[in-house]
């Protein structure tokens, strides 16, 4: 059949070559240069993010209406997978046609070290913008001596979700606003009894993040030196009794039978969702920004609280989580200027609170509760105001900053300890061989790093 | 043993290795049909069985321009390697030139390269010459392939002595005797190089995942990556529609080309 | 269009292929290459046709030197062993495609494909693939293609050593029959002489890098200018015998024996200087009989090779093996005595100088016909 067509084409078949090597002349020649220009006059701003699904579409959303909201600039959104992901390859394109002019990053840290941003402060105080109109908590995370270095647009906190239809259902008592772990872990035993194990009643995931932020609330710290906010951490503060308090938590509710563990890898993560959202799991502790994808899906009532707090010690507020607006470096004065305007259009009270409802992420403009759309949302469900709630009660401090830490290997040990306790193993001795590990790691990095750091706090 | 027996017994377990071996797709295409929230609940059916993910997939996600830019990327590298390939393939085969031996040599060699290993030089090329995020970039580091090469070498060397001479006395020059005699004359192997080099290069993963920053340019595979969402839970219905939709093209190349593959891949035995 | 070869030489790498080859071929002429295979004859072909070059000497067609011209120019047209048709054309596209450079208007050039076709009878298959044909078929589509061309000069490669016997034997006065029609100069390549006699009206026999003998088939048979051709041309091949000729004596003495053991004396029919020889006959002229009479010798029988119409009968005789044909069947069993008479004829009597190999002395002999050309 080919042979055929072949044969009878072809001559044609050999023009078409020939044209198709002229097009790929063409092509090379005329690759655009990503120029900031468009054709329409006007400026080009390309902006790389990590949002995806509902959360993706909606950022969408936002940048078209800024997009429509002026003729000058024109933000052509990018997502570009997870913010590791984004990250490695914002670093090996830097200073390309394709370096973007807005980067949303979580990884603060990275990012400074790296070093190719302009400090957002300088146009706060060029436009004298006034920063008291954002949460101060969310700022502190993103500030270095006192300078705001990038814009926190999505920011989460750490939360509790469990599910209310399931606690009805076998007569337990709904979750107060702030749980301590003693409440969790009867709860959870409760559950996981009256259900005769078809239901497990809780789960932590082994993600570090979540036992970071469980030690925030008890006002500890992960790493030296103020969470490496002062000065460059040069230790890590692992086997804490904080974190010790948190994780004969955990293995108390293991030897009760009432606790699930996902495991590790990628799937973990959607494997608990698919857990929480089947029915099968009572309570987990997730970023605030899952709320969305639970409120689309869930096919049962269910409610969210402040992060758990230990028993002897008052919530004393988690970290910020989430991710901020960097401007970078590389670009003109024109097209920086612009995505400070980009900035300020995606901080302003109307678009946080659209994406608060939308993602579950917490509106950083405090203005954004009395905008009329989120009112009535939170109204209707107070349950979306939890993480703003936990946000304005807890307290500013180096626990509640988050750590400071440049290309630790915090996760990777914290992780391999979290999965060694999950397993049985002693306590004070996982978190301790992790410690010494990340230890070994900061004295690497600070060592390899000696000027970056030294730029950094000198700013 | 009666013979009607054994073909059942052979029936029975041919079918069965089928069934196995082609069970993620059928289990692919089954969970297209679901919704979403039965995947992720993990029920395996569900009483509303519709074509709901593909019309989501097309009008949710870029998959048509992912399909799009494969397509062209498919295209672009088949027909610049088609075109390189077989003017180097050519001289190897008809030219006599001095270090001829050693040069085919090289090209072997670099043919034992896994192109792991040119990612990071090719990346740094394409980087400087501001290629990132292009068709060029995503095309033209595969144009010259040493396999190629030496696939359409072995091919042209199957053409007879005779037709070179034949060409000669009747005045055919090189263009002349490449397009009149010896393409024509190693078709087979020139359309399973066109369609194995097609299948390749739609499939292609690694390269424009690491050179493409933009939907303008990203490709079905790395699209599809992309389709798995990070922060939320990933929408299986709708990325499982979008994986059949991208298994499409390959699954026609391979039935109508099944002759060619098989043909071509034991080249050597390439007469017409 | 008459060619003539002026001291060619070629040698691939170190290696001497052909040395000092002159000739000369006339127009219109069936002239045939022949040689034992891996002497040269495809080279000289292809030096002949442009397609590669001479390491030295010219190539003249007519007056004019074409030794540097590309094959093209030539105007010439060849015909290959392996017949190189193009396999994805029709056998009438594959002769027009051989008009490709002539620049003829679309009407002439079907013309010549039909009159090619219907040539060598193949106007009903023009629309098949070569390879919807026999390998007859085939060869008769590279024919017609070298036909169609209508160039003055064709060279055949080997054209029909890929046909079975039959089929050969019939192409072969094809052959011969569209060369008379068409009265180009025809120059062909066989290893096989027996091909060599029945089609060339002259014959160059090719070995050892240089030119044996050139001549009419007759000639070559009947004076082979070496013991090369002698033994080369003819089947059953031309018996060979040590024979020594003394001063003063006109006879040879052959290491043959009679019933007495004596040396077998034939009577020499022409001077010849005393020395060592070699003695040619041919087989046909030794004749058997079952009764010994003067003159003959006994020989033994060791295999006959009955072909019907005559028979080779293998002899031996003082642990010498010959071969003599008798024209009719011979039931003779092996081990079987029988009589054995040489020829007297100085025709028959072939001496070759025991050391350069050549054809010594013949002379009294009248000449048939042909030139003797190029005598290494
Ligand atoms: N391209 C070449 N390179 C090196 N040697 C060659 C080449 N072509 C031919 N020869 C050598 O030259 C000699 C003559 O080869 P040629 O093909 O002319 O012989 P031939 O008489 O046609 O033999 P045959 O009857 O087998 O076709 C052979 O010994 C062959 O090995
Ligand atoms: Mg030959």
């Amino acid at each position: 059949m080919i042979e055929k067509f072949w044969h009878r084409w072809w001559s044609l078949i050999c023009a078409t070559m020939a044209v198709i090597a002229v097009i790929i002349g063409l092509v090379v020649a005329t690759t655009p240069q990503h120029q900031a220009q468009a054709s329409n006059g006007r400026i080009t701003l390309s902006f790389w993010h990590s949002m995806n699904g509902p959360n993706g579409q909606l950022l969408d959303k936002l940048v078209d209406g800024f997009n429509k909201s002026q003729t000058k600039y024109k933000v052509v959104p990018q997502y570009e997978g997870s913010y590791g992901l984004a990250e490695s390859k914002y670093i090996n394109t830097l200073h390309t046609n394709v370096t973007p002019t807005i980067m949303q990053q979580s990884d603060i840290a990275t990012m400074t070290a790296v070093g190719d941003y302009v400090p957002v402060q300088q146009f706060v105080d060029a436009d004298h913008y006034d920063l008291n109109q954002l949460y101060p908590g969310i700022l502190s995370g993103f500030k270095l001596k006192g300078d705001l270095q990038s814009m926190p647009f999505n920011a989460s906190s750490s939360v509790m979700y469990y599910n209310k239809d399931l606690f009805k259902k076998y007569g337990v008592k709904p979750l107060s606003q702030s749980p301590s772990y003693s409440e969790i872990r009867a709860a959870a035993k409760a559950l996981t009894e009256k259900s005769k194990g078809a239901v497990k009643g809780a789960t932590l995931q082994i993600y570090p993040w979540l036992p970071e932020q469980l030690a925030a609330n008890q006002n500890s710290v992960v790493v030296n030196k103020n969470n490496g906010r002062s000065s460059a951490a040069t230790a890590a503060e692992l086997n804490t009794p904080a974190m010790q308090k948190i994780f004969t938590w955990v293995q108390g509710m293991i030897k009760d039978g009432s606790f699930q563990n996902f495991g590790t890898g990628s799937s973990a993560s959607a494997n608990q969702m698919a857990g929480f959202l089947g029915g099968k799991i009572g309570i987990f502790m997730q970023s605030s920004a899952a709320a969305g994808t639970i409120a689309k899906a869930a096919k049962f009532k269910w409610g969210e609280t402040f992060t758990a707090h230990a028993d002897d010690v008052p919530a004393n507020g988690v970290a910020a989580g989430g991710a901020s607006l960097w401007i970078s470096k590389d670009k003109s004065k024109a097209e920086q200027q612009g995505a400070w305007e980009f900035i300020k259009y995606m901080m302003a009270p109307k678009q946080q609170a659209a994406w608060q409802i939308g993602t579950g992420y917490i509106a950083v403009n405090k203005a954004s509760v009395k905008v009329p759309a989120l009112a009535a949302a939170i109204k209707k469900n107070p349950e979306t105001n939890v993480p703003i709630k936990q946000l304005q009660a807890g307290k500013v401090n180096a626990a509640t900053a988050g750590p400071f830490l440049v290309n630790s290997q915090m996760d990777q040990y914290l992780g391999t300890a979290m999965q060694q306790i999950y397993g049985g193993k002693d306590i004070k001795t996982s978190l301790k061989e992790a410690e010494n590990e990340v230890n070994k790691g900061i004295r690497d990095t600070n060592k390899s790093n000696a000027a970056i750091l030294k730029a950094v706090f000198a700013q | 043993m009666t013979t009607s027996l054994k073909h059942i017994n052979h029936y029975f377990w041919l079918t069965l290795v089928a069934l196995l071996m082609g069970a993620p797709i059928l289990i692919g295409i089954w969970a297209s049909l679901l919704p979403t929230a039965d995947i992720a609940a993990g029920h395996l059916t569900s009483t509303n069985i519709s074509l709901n993910n593909y019309i989501a997939a097309i009008q949710t996600t870029p998959v048509l321009r992912y399909m799009a830019n494969s397509f062209i990327v498919a295209i672009l590298i088949t027909a610049g390697q088609f075109v390189l390939c077989t003017l180097a393939a050519y001289a190897f085969a008809f030219l006599d030139f001095k270090f001829k031996k050693q040069i085919f040599a090289l090209f072997l060699i670099t043919m034992m390269l896994p192109f792991e290993a040119q990612i990071i030089p090719n990346f740094q090329t394409i980087r400087v010459f501001g290629w990132l995020d292009s068709y060029a970039g995503l095309t033209i580091p595969f144009f010259a392939s040493a396999f190629g090469v030496f696939m359409l070498r072995q091919a042209f060397l199957q053409v007879p002595d005779e037709l070179h001479e034949y060409s000669q006395l009747i005045g055919l020059n090189h263009l002349q005797f490449l397009f009149k005699i010896v393409l024509p004359y190693s078709r087979s192997t020139l359309i399973t190089f066109g369609l194995y080099m097609f299948l390749t290069h739609w499939n292609d993963y690694l390269w424009p995942l690491i050179t493409t920053f933009s939907d303008s340019y990203r490709t079905t595979q790395v699209g599809l990556k992309q389709l798995q969402a990070q922060d939320t839970f990933s929408n299986w219905g709708v990325i499982m529609a979008t994986a059949i939709l991208i298994l499409l093209p390959t699954l026609l190349i391979l039935l109508v080309g099944q002759r060619y593959f098989k043909k071509g891949l034991n080249t050597g035995g390439l007469k017409a | 269009m008459y060619i003539k070869l002026d001291h060619l030489t070629k040698q691939f790498g170190d290696t001497a292929v052909l040395d000092g080859i002159s000739a000369q071929i006339q127009e219109g002429e069936f002239f045939v290459l022949v040689g034992p295979s891996g002497s040269g004859k495809s080279t000289l072909l292809r030096i002949i046709a442009g397609l590669i070059p001479a390491s030295s000497g010219s190539v003249f067609f007519d007056s004019q030197n074409v030794t540097d011209l590309p094959p093209k120019d030539r105007h010439l047209t060849m015909v290959f062993q392996n017949y190189a048709l193009l396999p994805f054309m029709s056998v009438a596209d594959n002769i027009r495609f051989g008009l490709h450079n002539l620049d003829l208007d679309a009407t002439e050039e079907a013309k010549r494909v039909n009159d090619a076709l219907d040539m060598v009878h193949l106007t009903e298959l023009r629309d098949r693939k070569p390879k919807e044909l026999s390998g007859g078929q085939q060869q008769r589509v590279a024919l017609a293609r070298a036909i169609a061309t209508k160039a003055s000069l064709v060279l055949m490669d080997e054209p029909l050593s890929n046909l079975d016997a039959q089929l050969r034997t019939e192409m072969r006065q094809e052959l011969v029959q569209l060369h008379k029609e068409l009265g180009m100069t025809l120059l062909y390549v066989t290893h096989d002489q027996v091909e060599a006699m029945t089609m060339g009206e002259r014959i160059m026999v090719l070995n050892d890098h240089h030119i044996q003998q050139v001549g009419t088939p007759l000639d070559l048979y009947n004076h082979p200018a070496n013991k090369f051709v002698a033994t080369f041309i003819g089947s059953p091949k031309m018996n060979m015998f040590d024979a020594t000729v003394d001063a003063l004596e006109h006879f040879a003495t052959l290491e043959l024996t009679d019933a007495n053991q004596h040396s077998v004396r034939l009577p020499l029919p022409y001077d010849l200087a005393a020395g060592a020889y070699q003695l040619g006959i041919r087989p046909e002229k030794i004749t058997l009989s079952r009764s010994a009479s003067a003159g003959s010798f006994p020989v033994r029988v060791m295999a006959v090779a009955n072909l019907g119409r005559e028979s080779s009968v293998s002899l031996v005789n003082n642990g010498h093996e010959f071969i003599a044909s008798v024209p009719e069947q011979y039931p003779v069993p092996e081990n079987q005595i029988v009589y054995a008479t040489l020829p007297t004829d100085a025709a028959d009597l072939h001496f070759f100088d025991e050391k350069s190999n050549l054809a010594v002395n013949n002379k009294g002999v009248p000449e048939k016909a042909g030139v003797l050309d190029g005598i290494a």
